[in-house]
């Protein structure tokens, strides 16, 4: 009587123990899921960072596109470096 | 076990079991009160420790040329701000930034010596300087990022773009006039920070969502033909030693400008270093008497109004009329006896033009300059256009209908004449001016197109067609010669007036405006060109100074574009049936002098070079595809192909090595 009392408290115990166990390790879970989505959101953060970094070189970059296309400076390198001249009427042939 | 033991293991249990109990409620409390009693006021300041937000100035759209050049753009720069509480050694900061920045010590030295936490010490400065700043790592010195507004072509159609300050507010030009649809929304960005301060993506930036309805401008403005135009006039005023002066190219078909440009010029990117004298566009806000240039609107409307026709002859009194109490010469002091209408336009008398004038009487003259559009706002969509001055004919005296008759006593702009001379080219229709053809959202969507507004008919085509026959003489044979074109019919008038002197109070010998106004091709007007000229010292007459810079615009943009127009052929070929000249230019072309040729059908192009074969392409209108460089080895179809519209025809070149 008294060893099967002792081994049902054993089972009790044992089960307790179990459950604990299953608590700290949906509890750990839970934590490491956290950390991770807290180092996303890091990542996250410094991938925007890096983002608007690249969109803004874009944007400076099109611009200096559209500095270089300026008709005023293509028409002095012409000039200068090139030794261009406007043609005459006659020489420019319009292709269709 | 005892029952002594059992009791006292019972008892340290339940004393364990209440430790924890009364711990638990304790918690519990504790969170109940955090989070339930004080929520509201924790969760803020719980916020304000993990959130972080700046609200970002708006994002200027984009002014973008009718071809979609980009005209002006915004980019972010760095600007200098001082948190003086925390600056540590200010000797050293404010020397440092002072030999950065170029900003005077005593006024960084000032900054610091502030009380509070935010100083502006340089706005929207150059990355190099950010650069330096940067590696310096001065304590208490930031670095914000502001949008900057940034005129990729500089001088570039300034008058018309106007500028933008610092705080992303159009300050002058299309940039104030459509401040509204360019300016954009105060954009809020919201981020998470951890306690040292290094930023956390939110998932919830529900703040940043903004109702963004911002445009981009598509403008009329060709700036290729804005490059031309401002490069001859800034030539013309170094080579006739003008003070100033103004271009306009209008389409009379739409009204649409396509190119603008005054002298002076300035640098929108640097507009504060420039006077307000040389940022005002003249071309709208400046009034001016037109002189000659007034004289075919007159004409025109005694046409119009029948009591005039090409025959009738007026006497031009010998070069000297009275009227009231002053006496009307001739410019250049010509003596003409008799003229009819239009030799009074090609030699621009004013006497003529005042009898022409007199036979309209005032009232209907006046109604017809009104109907022109002088003495009142064109509505061009640009700020500070003047109406220019134009009394109403009841208060004129018989000296003033006389004078305006040839363009003195009365003032306009130059958008307005060259909208009036647009009417004349466009059959008789005066439209409205414009210089922004439609707007566009972020996605690229036309929000809003601008169509071409007829305002009035003014005078009948028929008129229209007289008049420009009548100006096409001026140019052929009378005083614009200047602005004669090889190879295009052209109608122009030539324009000089005195400029008043408001210290003498009357009109001076020496001040004077130069202007050409015209058209081409005359027989199907596509671009009106006004060229004036301020107080030109070297040619003082319109077809001296003025006319040799509509032809060299002129040429220029017919070289630079391909806009079908109608060429006439040469006069020196009129007896030569079927003969027609190639120029050569090098030495492997040939002059064609062949009246045999047969220029319905495809010609043997081999051994042509390629300037040859695209040169008799273009002039029996075959559809010529290349291929290869050098000479012409091979061609499809062969020669003797009659030519059709949809027959490509392919030719192989060879440098044959």
């Amino acid at each position: 009587m008294l060893a099967a009392n002792k081994k049902k408290e054993g089972l009790k115990l044992f089960r307790l123990i179990v459950i604990a166990l299953m608590f700290m390790a949906i509890t750990l879970v839970y934590v490491w899921f956290r950390i991770s989505i807290t180092k996303i959101d890091y990542q996250i953060a410094e991938e925007i960072h890096c983002r608007d970094g690249l969109l803004e070189e874009n944007r400076k970059l099109k611009v200096e596109v559209a500095t270089l296309k300026s008709p005023r400076r293509i028409e002095s390198i012409a000039r200068t470096k090139l030794g261009m001249r406007y043609p005459e009427r006659d020489q420019v042939i319009f292709l269709k | 076990m005892t029952a002594k033991s059992g009791k006292w293991l019972r008892f340290r249990v339940v004393s364990i079991l209440l430790f924890f109990l009364v711990l638990y409620v304790a918690l519990v409390s504790r969170a109940f009160q955090l989070q339930v009693v004080s929520g509201e006021t924790l969760g803020k300041l719980a916020d304000r420790q993990h959130k972080a937000s700046l609200t970002l100035y708006p994002e200027r759209r984009f002014i973008f040329d009718r071809n979609g050049q980009k005209l002006a753009a915004t980019i972010m720069a760095d600007s200098v701000y001082v948190d003086p509480s925390n600056v540590e050694d200010r000797t050293k900061v404010s020397s440092n930034l002072s030999s950065i920045l170029g900003v005077k010590r005593q006024k960084i030295t000032g900054a610091l010596s502030n009380q509070g936490s935010f100083r502006w010490i340089a706005r929207q400065i150059s990355p190099v300087r950010t650069e330096r700043i940067r590696t310096l790592k001065l304590k208490g010195v930031h670095l914000v990022q502001e949008p900057r507004r940034f005129y990729p072509h500089r001088e570039l159609a300034c008058h018309l773009l106007g500028f933008a300050g610092l705080d992303s507010t159009g300050l002058d030009g299309l940039e104030s006039k459509y401040d509204e649809y360019l300016k954009g929304v105060p954009k809020k960005v919201v981020w998470g920070r951890d306690a040292r301060g290094r930023k956390i993506y939110l998932s919830d930036d529900s703040g940043s969502a903004v109702d963004d309805r911002s445009c981009s401008l598509f403008l009329t403005i060709d700036s290729k033909i804005q490059y031309i135009v401002e490069s001859q006039l800034k030539k013309a005023i170094e080579d006739t030693g003008a003070k100033g002066g103004t271009v306009i190219v209008m389409d009379p078909g739409t009204g649409e400008v396509l190119a603008m440009a005054n002298e002076p010029l300035f640098n929108p990117n640097e507009f504060s270093i420039y006077p307000a004298d040389a940022r005002r566009n003249r071309a709208v806000t400046d009034c001016f008497d037109p002189g000659s240039v007034f004289k075919p609107f007159v004409a025109a409307a005694a046409l119009e109004e029948g009591l005039v026709t090409e025959t009738d002859i007026f006497d031009c009194e010998n070069g000297s009329y009275t009227v009231g109490n002053r006496v009307i010469h001739d410019a250049q002091n010509e003596k003409f006896q008799e003229l009819n209408l239009p030799d009074i336009i090609k030699h621009s008398s004013n006497i003529g033009s005042v009898k022409i004038a007199e036979k309209l009487g005032k009232e209907k003259f006046y109604h017809y300059i009104t109907m022109f559009g002088f003495g009142s706002k064109t509505g061009i969509d640009l700020p500070g256009e003047s109406r220019g001055i134009l009394r109403n004919s009841k208060d004129w005296t018989d000296v003033d209908f006389a004078t305006i008759a040839f363009g003195q006593g009365v003032s306009v702009t130059a958008i307005q004449l060259v909208t009036a001379m647009s009417a004349i080219a466009n059959d008789g229709v005066l439209m409205k001016p414009h210089v922004v053809r439609c707007m566009v959202d972020k996605k690229g969507s036309v929000v809003k197109e601008i169509e071409p507004v007829a305002v009035r008919r003014v005078i009948s085509p028929e008129t229209s067609h007289r008049i420009t026959s009548i100006l096409t003489d001026v140019v052929e044979e009378g005083t614009g010669g200047n602005a004669r074109i090889v190879n295009l019919s052209v109608a122009g008038k030539t324009g000089t007036s005195q400029k008043f002197d408001f210290d003498l109070g009357r009109y001076s010998a020496k001040k004077v405006e130069a202007s050409f106004i015209g058209f081409f091709p005359a027989e199907d007007p596509q671009m009106v060109i006004l060229v004036m000229l301020d107080e030109p010292k070297i040619h003082r007459w319109g077809g001296a100074a003025a006319a040799p810079v509509f032809k060299e615009v002129s040429e220029q943009i017919l070289r630079c574009f391909n806009n079908s127009m109608e060429l006439r052929e040469v006069a020196a070929n009129e007896n030569n049936e079927g003969v027609r000249i190639i120029q050569a230019s090098t030495d492997r072309e040939t002059i064609y002098h062949d009246t045999k040729v047969d220029e319905s059908i495809i010609p043997d192009f081999e051994g042509m070079s390629m300037r040859e074969v695209l040169k008799i392409s273009q002039n029996r209108g075959i559809d010529i595809r290349i291929a290869g460089s050098g000479w012409a080895v091979s061609q499809n179809p062969a020669p003797g192909v009659r030519i059709e519209e949809n027959l490509p025809c392919y030719v192989l070149f060879d440098q044959g090595v």
